[in-house]
């Protein structure tokens, strides 16, 4: 879902880039120097999972693993992606320069919805909600972005409706991997080093308490 | 003892997402396409990550100064084929779901027979019959021309190629980056 140069009318192009300066200039304030390893990680998997390609149909699709930021990292999730895939442009290829900014809001908005969601759902005291959580944060962003990019698209020429349909369905298969994934990583997570979750889900979570004991 | 479990757990994990990477043909998440003419017959085809070849694509051909040639679409196994009538710079540009390729097909790739000049100036006569020279030089073109364009396939594909390095260069960029972030929070904005 990575757009590239020459697609996206300029109007467009400045007009996303300047909200996703501002979404930028939001992640940086909420990012203190604890979650910066995190950040990293994050930062990194995006950089990766855009390699890991699944052939569907005629075409195929790649993971992103943006809700996997969104849910550990929540607004922060903007610079950290604008990192990812200014890094990605340069040393891969995907997608354009002039397109940083729309792609930036593309991954980043999502994730940054979804995670939010999983995040309050991963809050409730039950001993599988980290898991479910995650599960919304991953296959929610793919989905989130789906709609985006189309309605992106449709603003600069194309049908709306048909293109969102096969953006949608030729998606489905990477939000189930997704979702999957972010749960078993969250989930991983919550189990293992319930700190660094103590600042991303309510105090009255398990994981808190765990945390705190 | 929980800490080398969860050691294991964590180089399991790692271990996992390492197979997954070379498990992919290593394309990079572009959408290309790859054209090469034989004699007057331009054809090609359009390819994404991961090799996968999409049919239906619609394409456009356009010449130097942006007038249209020619509207088509990838057939069934996603090639596409069509013919020069014109010895110009033929721009092939193809478009799906929020992806573009192009590929230029060069004059000179063309045979020296077809008449010059953009699909807007009119065919006035036909064009003259080759002389038996001609014939000779035509068919060591498209002999040369069936042999290159194995390799410009090559070629191209292997300018896609996203290897091991730029991963890793990428990789390192993005850690020192927030190692950098991270040193100037505790530095700088401490009072």
């Amino acid at each position: 879902m990575h757009l590239v140069d020459g697609l996206i009318a300029a109007p467009a192009i400045l007009g996303t880039s300047v909200a996703a300066t501002a979404g930028i200039a939001i992640g940086l304030r909420t990012l203190p120097a604890e979650r910066m390893p995190q950040a990293a990680l994050c930062g990194s998997v995006f950089f990766v999972a855009s390699l890991i390609h699944i052939p569907v149909g005629p075409s195929s699709v790649h993971l992103l693993m943006g809700g996997l930021a969104g849910f550990l990292l929540g607004w922060a999730a903007f610079p950290v992606l604008f990192v990812a895939l200014l890094f990605q442009a340069v040393f891969l290829g995907f997608g354009g320069v002039t397109t940083l900014g729309v792609n930036t809001l593309i991954m980043a908005v999502p994730a940054v919805l979804a995670g939010l969601a999983g995040r309050a759902v991963a809050a409730r005291p039950s001993a599988r909600a980290p898991l479910v959580g995650g599960a919304i944060a991953g296959g929610g962003a793919i989905f989130l972005g789906t709609a985006l990019v189309a309605s992106i698209l449709a603003a600069s020429g194309e049908a709306f409706a048909p293109l969102a349909k096969a953006l949608f369905v030729a998606h489905l298969p990477i939000a189930a991997i997704e979702a999957v994934a972010t749960a078993a990583a969250v989930s991983f997570l919550a189990r293992v080093r319930p700190d660094t979750l103590a600042g991303v889900i309510g105090p009255q979570s398990p994981m808190n308490e765990a945390a705190r004991a | 003892m929980r800490k080398p479990r969860q050691c294991l757990r964590l180089i399991g994990v790692a271990g996992l997402i390492g197979l997954l990477l070379p498990a992919q043909p290593a394309f990079a998440h572009r959408f290309k396409c790859f054209a090469s003419a034989e004699g007057q017959t331009i054809s090609g085809y359009c390819w994404m990550a991961g090799g996968v070849r999409p049919k239906d694509v619609p394409l456009l051909v356009h010449g130097p100064q942006g007038e249209t040639v020619l509207k088509t679409a990838t057939g069934q196994d996603g090639t596409f084929t069509f013919t020069a009538k014109h010895r110009m710079d033929h721009h092939i540009i193809a478009e799906t779901m929020g992806h573009r390729a192009e590929w230029v097909i060069k004059a000179a790739e063309l045979p020296a027979a077809l008449p010059a000049g953009s699909a807007t100036v009119a065919d006035a006569a036909a064009p003259a019959p080759a002389a038996p020279a001609m014939a000779t030089e035509a068919m060591i073109e498209a002999a040369v021309a069936r042999q290159i364009s194995p390799l410009r396939e090559e070629l191209a594909s292997f300018q896609d190629e996203v290897r091991i390095k730029d991963i890793l260069g990428g990789l390192g960029w993005i850690v020192g980056l927030f190692g950098l972030a991270a040193w100037w929070h505790m530095h700088l904005r401490r009072p």
